[in-house]
């Protein structure tokens, strides 16, 4: 039997209301959203739980300032990622990196992916996601979020749009400037490798 | 499309499809910190509500003074001369009745 719908509007109609219950519910009903987010834009040096308990402090603590005019996740993700993004601005030193830094398999997937057009294989996902974390920990924190929510979770202009709060053109120059300095952190370790 | 830039298309194509991390249960305690913080929260927004009724009534009792204090003195303003008149009445009256 399929789980009913979480009722978004009533249950925070009722933790505004001061009902426990209803607070443990959105809780609950939120936490993959909001531990996803900070995962994927965790400062380096910054508890994932730690985090994600901020966010939730900061969710609860604006619930009445939301309106409904937009969907709940997005109203939330807007709060994770701006708390994300503030503690990445107040990291300031990013990681350099260098070829020396990468293992044997994340290495292997570099040669295989600069060997030829074809996609990589399967195994060598996990690999090219820690070296596009590492990759993507170099941009500044507005470019590393434009950056994984882009082309790593795929979403659309307009998703970003709503997520963020920042407008379409300023969206679609932020993106390509920070695929420009991304590529130059590639050239950069690509010729690190063949100076090695 | 320069061949970084497709090189770095696969690299992402690749990286997007790795699992991510399932996160659906929070670890032990964080829910119970998260509802102890609510909680104490919402105790704090009681106190803070009845300190804001307060304020809000001293400014209003304030301001009634201000517009009292400004009404007195635009009435006594035509009859200064009088006030002063018996002023000096008075102080007649006090020598003359020592």
């Amino acid at each position: 039997m399929p789980e009913p719908e979480f009722d978004v509007t009533t249950c925070v109609e009722r933790v505004r209301r001061r009902d426990e219950d209803a607070a443990r519910a959105l809780f609950r009903h939120l936490y993959p959203l909001v531990a996803r987010l900070v995962r994927s834009h965790l400062p380096r040096r910054t508890s994932p739980e730690d985090l994600v308990q901020t966010v939730f402090m900061k969710i609860f603590a604006n619930l009445d300032s939301f309106s409904g005019t937009v969907p709940l996740e997005h109203w939330v993700s807007r709060i994770a990622i701006n708390t994300c993004l503030n503690q990445l601005a107040a990291e300031r030193v990013r990681p350099e990196l260098r070829w020396a830094d990468l293992s044997e398999e994340q290495m292997q997937v570099l040669e295989s992916v600069t060997a030829g057009p074809e996609e990589l294989d399967p195994l060598q996902n996990l690999a090219s996601r820690e070296i596009v974390e590492k990759l993507l920990a170099q941009l500044a924190p507005t470019d590393r979020l434009l950056m994984t929510l882009l082309h790593l979770e795929g979403r659309s202009v307009d998703e970003v749009r709503q997520i963020t709060g920042w407008n379409v053109p300023v969206i679609k120059v932020r993106a390509f400037r920070a695929r420009r300095k991304l590529r130059k952190h590639f050239e950069t370790l690509m010729a690190e490798k063949v100076g090695n | 499309m320069k061949p970084t830039d497709q090189t770095l298309r696969r690299l992402f194509n690749a990286a997007a499809k790795a699992a991510p991390e399932r996160a659906d249960t929070p670890p032990l305690g964080l829910e119970t910190r998260v509802l102890a913080n609510w909680r104490a929260a919402g105790t704090d927004y009681e106190s803070v509500s009845l300190f804001a009724f307060f304020r809000r009534a001293m400014l209003g009792a304030g301001l009634v003074l201000v517009l009292s204090a400004a009404w007195c003195l635009t009435q006594s303003g035509g009859n200064t001369s009088g006030d002063e008149a018996a002023l000096l009445d008075y102080d007649i009256q006090m020598s003359l009745n020592p």
